[in-house]
């Protein structure tokens, strides 16, 4: 408990362990060395996996080592696209994507020596910021697209958009449902991990999210719904059933107020696009914990054990390094 | 709770107390072994009567006694899903370590959370009333343990879900 | 000295599991809870750093139950938890002892062994549910077995009337049996006390208790019989008048059962066990009775305070707190008894005096008159 609060100390002042950053750090770094100041004219071949099932590989030729590609293989590219991922891919990296390398789904190609010019700014810094949260990026797209239409006041397709965002469970759940109305935009996380306490946890999770709507101002409502009961803005899915041994729903009602402006939208998106990263990640550090209290109770259980034990009285004759014996005493 | 605690425990305590009057015994049935009784159950009249002490529906202890050795099963109460999860984990993690815990079963009786066999050998060399003291103070512990945690992690998903909202 | 003495002779750790002495008690055979037994000699000394270990004594190949060591012959019997007996003959020209092999006949452990009064038998408790009685014969230089059978579980216990002739089992099988041990070419003139005469093997008496019968025990003239039941009860019967219809008197009581047992006078019986607190019985106007625990409630004795300041003072406490999380050996470890654990075996060591032996590795002497205890009731 006090290692939570002193990081909700520390997640306030945007560092920490409470928030995972939502760029690749290993992406990042290699960017950066490569767009940034230093401008290392490093060729290199770099295949990295994230979250969600995320993969990629930058490519620097030896023969161009100013040429820098980002290959990058997302869960549902396919979704993604359908909703304007393939704009907003043109739009944040004009000029710079190129046909996809087989076994990836996007392929952006940066010239060090002639940075582009992006809504991100100019520098090879900002550049490589923006290349290393290109999964924000991609998977967010459907989601902007939507705020877009709530924020211009527009009327919004009907429908749900559903982007898969990782591999499900043997149950099923990692799905993102969109739903877009005049005046708000549903967001709706169908959530599950495959081991049972995981679920269990992530329940408690869950719910605790929709508490916490009351304690912080200007959030966007949420709501938990088990399993077995979708929430009402998906039940024209196909399998509205729902599926009782899935962990829940959590749905994310997000109004014009949250996307009024352009940051304000971004981030928006940008939460959103990594929630079951940030959940997973927090449920994994609850099960650390809980190891590592069980691990002190196991010890100290013991020492009790051990005080029943009766102690030889026998005085032991020890062997010192050396070979000399001597009795404790 | 507590004070329904105290009787549940101390009836535990005067069972144990006399549960525990075994017998270096070897077996009868099959020659030159010495094996507990109460894990063989091959001789009827070497087995005593199992006393069941319930707290309530869910939390009860099971002992049963033999000529060398006895068994003390535990259910821990689990009133819901997160106490029922934290329960099996926390006695897998115990029954995996039964080896350190000498007197712990590696699987529990069924029915019950987890269990000990305490033979005549455990009793030549260890202190009755400190095992007695041992498996109250782990039935105490145990309890307070899984409800710590349960705390706990609402306390932590409680930061874990305003921090994430307090980003928007 | 008030109260029993102690003898840390074994460590807690491996424990006592019985003991025995010889006819002047100079000698003690104590098997140290495995398959050896160890004879110590000046053992009158009352520093148990004094007494000698004269020999060690490794026949067997299990748990040694009984020890039983003949004042008539001095001759010791063992057995154990491997079916076998060995009669220990001692040999004073070479100084050590001889064992024989007794073939018993028994396929599961023998649990308790005993010399009958005059020397001549032996009787041996065993989980093959029968008590083999063994004598030497002379024309074949062996010691044979004859059976008695009848129990329906292991038998713990045996105890020889004073007439050698009749012996007294208990078994887990909730009885306390009297049998006719009689060998004619051995015993010559048959005493049966009040019961009809009986041929070898055959039972004269039995009675049923509430739980396995731990032990019995005959009076010094054999005229009551003694048997407590795991069900902390202890029956007295007297047999002075009465034969096949006596009946027990059955007292009850709260302490732990008792598991070995022995009469110290007609008037006087000592039960031993898992309160590992010798219950006092008297027999008055009234019949038996429960007179008190043999210890009384001391004052915890102060442990002996670690040398402040030394070394190993300091590591003691370091090691108290990672392996006990204990800061300080104040939270006293000690019981209020002189046994740490429970009594598996007693001894008679005189008039007023006995031996009892446990787990804990402890011989401990008791002496009546030093106990407080209403020296005039006990009938010594």
């Amino acid at each position: 408990m006090a290692w939570a609060a002193k990081q909700q100390g520390g997640a306030a002042s945007g560092k920490g362990l409470m928030h995972l950053e939502s760029e690749n750090k290993i992406l990042m770094e290699a960017l950066t060395s490569r767009l940034g100041p230093s401008q290392k004219r490093e060729p290199c071949e770099l295949k990295i996996a994230d979250f969600d099932d995320v993969l990629y590989k930058l490519f620097v030729p030896p023969e161009t080592p100013n040429l820098v590609t980002l290959h990058c293989a997302i869960k549902d590219w396919k979704g993604v696209k359908a909703n304007g991922g393939g704009e907003r891919l043109e739009e944040t990296f004009p000029g710079c994507v190129v046909e996809a390398e087989e076994g990836f789904d996007v392929s952006v190609r940066v010239d060090a020596d002639n940075v582009p010019k992006g809504p991100w700014g100019s520098t090879g810094e900002a550049c490589a910021r923006e290349l290393a949260d290109i999964k924000t990026l991609l998977v967010g797209a459907p989601l902007i697209k939507a705020f877009r239409v709530l924020e211009s006041g527009g009327s919004p397709s009907p429908g749900i958009t559903t982007i898969t965002i990782r591999k499900p469970t043997p149950d099923g759940g990692g799905e993102m449902h969109i739903v877009s109305k005049s005046d708000r935009v549903t967001v709706v996380f169908a959530v599950d991990f495959a081991d049972e306490t995981d679920k269990a946890i992530t329940r408690i999770f869950l719910q605790e999210f929709v508490e916490a709507q009351r304690s912080v101002n200007n959030c966007p409502p949420a709501n938990f719904s088990r399993g077995s009961e979708p929430p009402m803005e998906i039940q024209s899915l196909p399998n509205a059933d729902g599926n009782p041994d899935i962990a829940g729903f959590i749905s994310f009602t997000i109004f014009k107020s949250h996307v009024d402006s352009k940051p304000k939208m971004i981030q928006s998106a940008k939460q959103l696009v990594n929630f079951l990263t940030y959940l997973q990640y927090h449920v994994k550090a609850t099960k650390t914990y809980m190891h590592m209290r069980m691990r002190s109770k196991v010890n100290s259980l013991l020492q009790v054990l051990t005080r029943a034990q009766q102690m030889s009285s026998e005085v032991k004759e020890k062997k010192t390094f050396t070979g000399k014996t001597f009795t404790r005493k | 709770m507590a004070n329904t605690l105290r009787p549940y425990l101390d009836c535990v305590r005067s069972t144990l107390d006399g549960g525990l009057c075994v017998r270096n015994f070897p077996s009868q049935t099959v020659e030159r072994h010495n094996k507990p009784e109460v894990e063989i159950r091959g001789s009827k009249e070497l087995l005593l009567n199992p006393i069941t002490i319930c707290r309530t529906e869910t939390e009860r202890c099971l002992i049963e006694p033999s000529v060398n050795s006895v068994r003390v099963s535990i259910a821990i109460k689990q009133a819901d899903e997160i106490e029922e999860i934290l329960c099996h984990k926390f006695t897998r993690f115990l029954m995996q370590r039964s080896e350190q815990f000498i007197i712990m079963r590696r699987k529990p009786t069924e029915g019950y959370s987890i269990s000990f066999l305490i033979t005549h050998a455990h009793l030549e060399k260890m202190w009755r009333h400190k095992l007695v003291d041992f498996i109250i103070h782990f039935m105490e512990e145990v309890d307070k343990e899984i409800s710590g945690m349960k705390i706990a992690i609402n306390a932590r998903a409680r930061i874990v879900a305003s921090e994430f909202m307090k980003k928007f | 000295m008030p109260g029993p003495t102690a003898f840390d002779l074994v460590d807690p750790v491996k424990g006592i599991s019985c003991h025995a002495w010889n006819k002047d008690r100079s000698m003690c055979a104590v098997c140290p809870n495995d398959n050896t037994m160890i004879i110590y000699g000046n053992c009158t000394d009352p520093d148990v750093k004094k007494w000698t270990r004269l020999h060690v004594l490794g026949e067997h190949d299990l748990l040694i139950s009984a020890i039983d060591w003949s004042p008539v012959t001095n001759l010791i019997v063992t057995c154990s938890h491997d079916r076998n007996a060995f009669v220990w003959t001692y040999n004073s020209t070479e100084k050590t002892w001889k064992p024989s092999l007794v073939i018993l006949r028994i396929d599961r452990a023998a649990l308790d062994v005993k010399w009958s009064p005059d020397g001549k038998k032996f009787a041996v408790a065993s989980g093959a549910k029968c008590v083999p009685v063994c004598y030497f014969e002379k024309e074949h230089d062996w010691w044979v077995s004859k059976m008695i059978k009848k129990h329906k579980s292991t038998v713990l216990r045996v105890s020889w009337h004073p007439n050698s002739q009749m012996l007294a089992t208990g078994s887990s099988d909730f009885k306390c049996r009297i049998f006719s041990a009689f060998v004619r070419d051995l015993d010559l003139h048959q005493d049966s006390l009040n019961f009809q005469p009986k041929a070898f093997g055959e039972e004269c008496w039995d009675c049923g208790a509430y739980g396995w019968v731990d032990s019995v025990s005959w009076s010094p003239n054999g005229s009551t019989l003694g048997f407590t039941g795991h069900d902390s009860s202890v029956q007295f019967v007297d047999f002075t008048t009465e034969g096949e219809s006596a009946t027990p008197q059955s007292i009850r009581f709260r302490e732990l059962p008792i598991d070995t047992g022995l009469f110290l006078s007609e008037k006087c019986y000592v039960g031993c066990g898992h309160d590992m607190n010798p219950l006092l019985f008297c027999k008055g106007a009234s019949g038996w009775e429960f007179v008190r625990k043999l210890e009384e409630k001391k004052e915890a004795k102060a442990a002996p305070a670690a040398q402040k300041g030394s070394v190993a003072a300091a590591r003691a406490l370091f090691q108290n707190k990672t392996n006990k999380g204990q800061d300080s050996s104040d939270k006293s470890d000690k019981l209020a008894t002189t046994h740490e654990s429970f009594i598996s075996c007693v001894q008679h060591m005189g008039p007023g005096l006995f031996s009892t032996s446990g787990t804990d590795g402890k011989l401990v002497k008791w002496s009546m008159d030093t106990l407080s205890v209403d020296m005039a009731a006990l009938g010594l």
